[in-house]
């Protein structure tokens, strides 16, 4: 009887753990990047927006956006959205590649980093 | 060394030191035999251990404080002292260093002022409790929620019993001058034995649930991430600590009235004492390294 009921609460364990519903990692790594890696946009954006998937820290999030030539143009990055979005203003862009580099620390003290592409289209005519 | 090997190592010596502290304190408050009324023989004993331990506390806490500053700005050491101010006010990380610091100089208090205390005990466990907590409250468990922390807490605390219970048995015969010394280890290894079975099956049981929620189901993740490889060399550690414990509480522990076996016990015991070390450090290692998500 005892047995059974041991039995019982493990599997609701089971069940609890594997239906928890926020799939946090634990160590910050981006959900959603706008502009997306890779993306190539008609219309310059206003910002650089990345969603995590675990809050971090204000102290140490860093996000810059380089030109060709390697010079940064966001604005000092700001962290919202509890802890979960960083995000900085940029001025108006021209047409070109752009390189955007985040490195942020979670709450577990551990440090994430990592950069990507987007492209400015509206070649000129 | 990459950030996460600095971060593991320096943080070893403390993961290590809070758990024997934790364990061996607990045990002699919860467990250990003593005559009705008269002082236990065993404290007498580890208070310089504790002494020791708590030294080995002061002596690591800066290095893996440093350590983990200088990971977190991606800064050496040197520059990496600025930033300690700013991450302890206001990181989540630097807030819990804060109260580790207080106990840890708990701790110290406690083991350089009145080990020998007949209360000493009871405040090292509370103390070094308090230090395990802070370690769990500052893990990838803190992200996943408050249950997960009690996984975290629960997991570390039956690691630091079944190491405690082991080492305060191996400290009690060599260090005791008992007449006769054979009754003395008869009845402790018993309780270690039974505290240690506790353990093992309390570990297994977080351990697993720690597990399914850092890796999820898929066996691939298990030997193909960092992660995974870390969790394998931690069972392996962690089944060659539960072989040797099997072997010593149904082979040797029947015949422990004997001389002889009760020697090879007690080296076993050591033996033993060395793979869980060995588990601890893996546990630091697994503690810094990313989850699979
Ligand atoms: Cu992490």
């Amino acid at each position: 009887m005892l047995y059974r009921k041991n039995i019982l609460t493990i599997a609701a364990l089971c069940a609890a753990i594997m239906l928890a519903p926020r799939m946090a990692s634990a160590h910050a790594f981006p959900k959603r990047e706008n502009p997306a890696a890779g993306a190539t946009l008609n219309s310059p954006p206003s910002q650089v927006t990345i969603d995590f998937d675990a809050p971090i820290e204000k102290l140490f999030a860093k996000l810059t956006v380089l030109d060709s030539s390697g010079r940064n143009l966001a604005s000092e990055p700001v962290v919202g959205d509890a802890g979960k979005r960083l995000s900085a203003a940029l001025p108006l862009l021209k047409p070109g590649d752009y390189k955007v580099a985040w490195s942020v620390v979670c709450r577990d003290s551990h440090r994430t980093e990592g950069s990507y592409q987007f492209t400015v289209s509206g070649s000129p005519h | 060394m990459t950030p996460i090997g600095a971060n593991a190592l320096a943080q070893w010596p403390i993961v290590a030191a809070q758990a024997i502290i934790f364990g061996t304190a607990a045990f002699e408050v919860a467990l250990a035999p003593r005559d009705p009324g008269a002082r236990s023989p065993l404290l007498r004993e580890l208070a310089p251990f504790w002494i020791g331990l708590a030294a080995v506390l002061i002596a690591a806490a800066p290095v893996a404080l440093l350590t983990q500053v200088s990971a977190m700005a991606a800064a050496p050491w040197r520059t990496a002292i600025a930033f300690v101010p700013e991450v302890l006010r206001e990181t989540h990380g630097g807030r819990l260093w804060i109260v580790r610091l207080i106990a840890i100089a708990a701790v110290a208090a406690v083991a350089f002022r009145c080990a020998d205390h007949d209360r000493a005990p009871a405040a090292l466990a509370a103390f070094a409790a308090v230090l395990i907590l802070a370690g769990a409250l500052s893990s990838h468990a803190y992200d996943w929620g408050l249950f997960m922390v009690a996984m975290n807490f629960l997991h570390q605390a039956a690691a630091s019993m079944w190491a405690g219970a082991l080492l305060a048995l191996c400290y009690g015969e060599y260090f005791g001058d008992r007449d006769p010394a054979a009754h003395w280890i008869h009845e402790v290894a018993q309780r270690v034995s039974t505290a240690a079975g506790w353990s093992v099956g309390a570990l297994f049981a977080t351990g697993a649930i720690l597990t399914v929620r850092a890796l999820g189901f898929d066996s691939s993740r298990l030997l193909y991430s960092a992660y995974g490889r870390a969790l394998i060399f931690k069972i392996a550690a962690f089944a060659a600590a539960v072989a040797v414990g099997g072997y010593n509480r149904y082979r040797l522990m029947p015949n422990v009235r004997e001389r002889a076996s009760r020697r090879t016990l007690v080296r076993l015991v050591a033996v033993e004492c060395v793979f869980i070390l060995g588990v601890f450090g893996l546990a630091a290692m697994l503690a810094n390294t990313p989850p699979v998500h």
